[in-house]
């Protein structure tokens, strides 16, 4: 049974299609990727998974549930979180605030315990933090804890970013071109880490641009142009397909 | 959370405030009391501007509706004044609820012309005497003191430790929300809306929770205010009044508690140091908060992140 299920989605920014009636199905525990040429349209399909758009057409389905137009914070309630392409932390805050604010919902504290702290606050609150610290040994941030987040070097600032999302405890764990911007030896710790996350039981879907790293760690792979499925299979497929080739691999020669 | 440090400097500064007015004449305690309940309020202020990160010019309005709630209550309807007071925390709470959900969604600038809007249609209603309660331009005079089990708390030195009270009760609450969910939550969703909302956190909500706390405290203010004049008045709650605890947090520094007590010091009790100055006083003060905000754009004393509890960094 498959965890997420996209049918037939369609997201339209005034002319452009963006998306074009996509239909992708992920299973639970898999790490299926989704690879494209630049404004492909891949970051809005996460967009629209998360809530963050509401697509024109088409339905999302999530643990048999249509989820489709659900505002973000109650999709991330039930189970799908996601990092950003650019990275979005709370620059000012320190790591173990910024990874605690993925302790938000899994937090049981009511409106009121923000005036009164009753001995459940303190019970509550605890129990957050020591998940906190167990979240930074996890990404090898301890020493960092205090630190402000927005000054770190790209490597951890994904880190802290990836600490924060898993943090709330998702089923679906959704990472937007999580090796952009990371050197080679930032870029194994990644593909380690990933593995870890999905060891853990978390279903992983992910943007990449990168192809090794795709071709290294997804089970499964849905190519994107222009909007549109091209291509879907095993990574040693897509590899092989002329399509793809053509559409993705072939670009990214003349670019590179 | 509070570190041993932090103990010391909140015990010297309440210790101080009980001992002075006993080094004070009555109209340095009357000045005093003022800096009080003009703290309560610039803190208040402060969770919806400095830690949510909302624009709200129009933070008069609920300082001045807790005020005549009291005045009204009392001086109409015969409220005793304690009775009047939960009336002085509700009616903020429900009022900023209200003028906030339509409003909420709206970016910075948008939001501040809005609530400036609010501000200038609530004193033009209480300017009016809306309802025939709230004396029109001149306001309600002669409002009764507290009274607690047949004590009547009318001298100025009585008002002042009521205010004291006050205070000490808004810095618990803030030190109560700083360090919980919804506190934290409000610092997320300032810093950036669409991570909040992605990692869970339903923005609207603590968006209109940061205004309905703030409300409550500033209607609590608007009591001691009220007991303090014995009167209000249009004048005391016009978006003037809002640009200025807009003013002292930015210059003492958002969510920054120290910055904000600061900040009212330098807006209400320095300036009376100075009276002989007349005029010229504003001058100096107008070039003082340009230079603060080009030097120290976070602030005389800038919030301080990363409180984190020690046994997080521990072995
Ligand atoms: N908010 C938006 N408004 C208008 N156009 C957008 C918006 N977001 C994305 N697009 C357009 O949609 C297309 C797909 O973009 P995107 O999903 O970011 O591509 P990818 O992530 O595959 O590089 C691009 O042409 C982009 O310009
Ligand atoms: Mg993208």
């Amino acid at each position: 049974m498959a965890l997420l299920e996209l049918d037939n989605v369609t997201k339209i920014f005034g002319g452009l299609v963006a998306v074009d009636s996509l239909s992708i199905s992920i299973d639970k525990g898999m790490i299926y990727g989704i690879i494209g040429p630049n404004g492909a349209g891949k970051t809005t399909v996460f967009n629209c998974i998360t809530g963050v758009y509401k697509p024109e057409k088409g339905k999302i389905i999530f643990k048999d549930k249509d989820i489709t137009g659900f505002s973000s914070h109650k999709i991330a309630n039930m189970g799908i979180t996601r990092t950003f392409q650019t990275i979005r932390l709370f620059n000012e805050m320190s790591v173990a605030e910024n990874i605690m604010s993925g302790r938000h919902f899994k937090s049981k504290q009511k409106w009121w315990h923000g005036v009164i702290h009753t001995p459940f606050y303190y019970k509550d609150e605890r129990e957050n933090w020591v998940k906190v610290k167990e979240y930074m040994g996890l990404f090898g941030l301890t020493h960092l804890a205090k630190m402000t987040a927005g000054s770190q070097p790209y490597g951890i600032q994904r880190k802290i970013e990836m600490a924060r999302a898993l943090a709330t405890e998702p089923e679906l764990l959704i990472l937007d071109e999580p090796a952009a911007g990371l050197n080679d030896k930032e870029r194994l710790e990644l593909v380690d880490t990933i593995e870890r996350i999905r060891d853990m039981g978390v279903t992983i879907l992910l943007i990449e641009h990168n192809m090794d790293l795709v071709m290294n760690i997804t089970e499964y792979i849905s190519v994107l142009n222009f909007g549109k499925k091209i291509a879907e299979g095993k990574p040693e497929d897509i590899q092989n397909n002329p399509v793809v080739i053509e559409a993705y691999l072939g670009k990214e020669d003349e670019d590179e | 959370m509070m570190n041993t440090k932090n103990v010391l400097y909140y015990g010297i500064f309440l210790a101080s405030l009980i001992i002075l007015p006993f080094f004070l004449n009555s109209d340095w305690v009357s000045v005093m009391t003022t800096f009080l309940i003009y703290s309560v309020v610039s803190l208040s202020q402060d969770i919806v501007l400095g830690r949510a990160g909302m624009f709200d010019m129009g933070h008069a309005i609920f300082f001045g509706l807790g005020a005549y709630s009291t005045a009204i209550l009392n001086m109409v309807y015969g409220w005793p004044i304690l009775a009047t007071v939960p009336v002085a925390i509700i009616l903020p709470i429900i009022a900023s609820v209200l003028l906030a959900a339509p409003i909420i969604h709206l970016r910075g600038d948008y939001l501040l012309v809005t609530t400036i809007g609010f501000n200038i249609v609530f004193t033009q209603a209480l300017k009016n005497n809306v309802f025939g309660i709230t004396g029109g331009p001149n306001g309600i005079f002669g409002v009764e003191p507290l009274k607690i089990f047949n004590f009547s708390l009318s001298s100025q030195m009585s008002i002042y430790y009521l205010a004291f009270f006050i205070l000490l009760l808004t810095l618990i609450t803030i030190h109560n929300l700083e360090t919980s969910k919804p506190g934290r939550a409000l610092h997320y969703l300032n810093l950036d809306s669409l991570a909040s909302e992605c990692i869970g956190i339903n923005t609207r909500f603590y968006r209109l929770y940061a205004f309905a706390l703030s409300a409550a405290l500033a209607g609590l203010a608007g009591v001691v205010f009220t007991l303090q004049f014995s009167a209000v008045s249009p004048g005391a709650f016009n978006f003037i009044q809002s640009v200025l605890f807009f003013t002292i947090v930015l210059v003492g520094g958002p969510s920054s508690i120290p910055g904000v007590l600061l900040g009212t010091f330098f807006m209400f009790v320095v300036p009376e140091m100075f009276r002989q100055f007349a005029e010229a006083r504003y001058l100096v003060f107008g070039v003082a908060m340009i230079l603060i905000m080009i030097w120290r754009p976070k602030g005389i004393w800038p919030v301080k992140f990363g409180k984190i509890p020690s046994y997080l960094t521990k072995e």
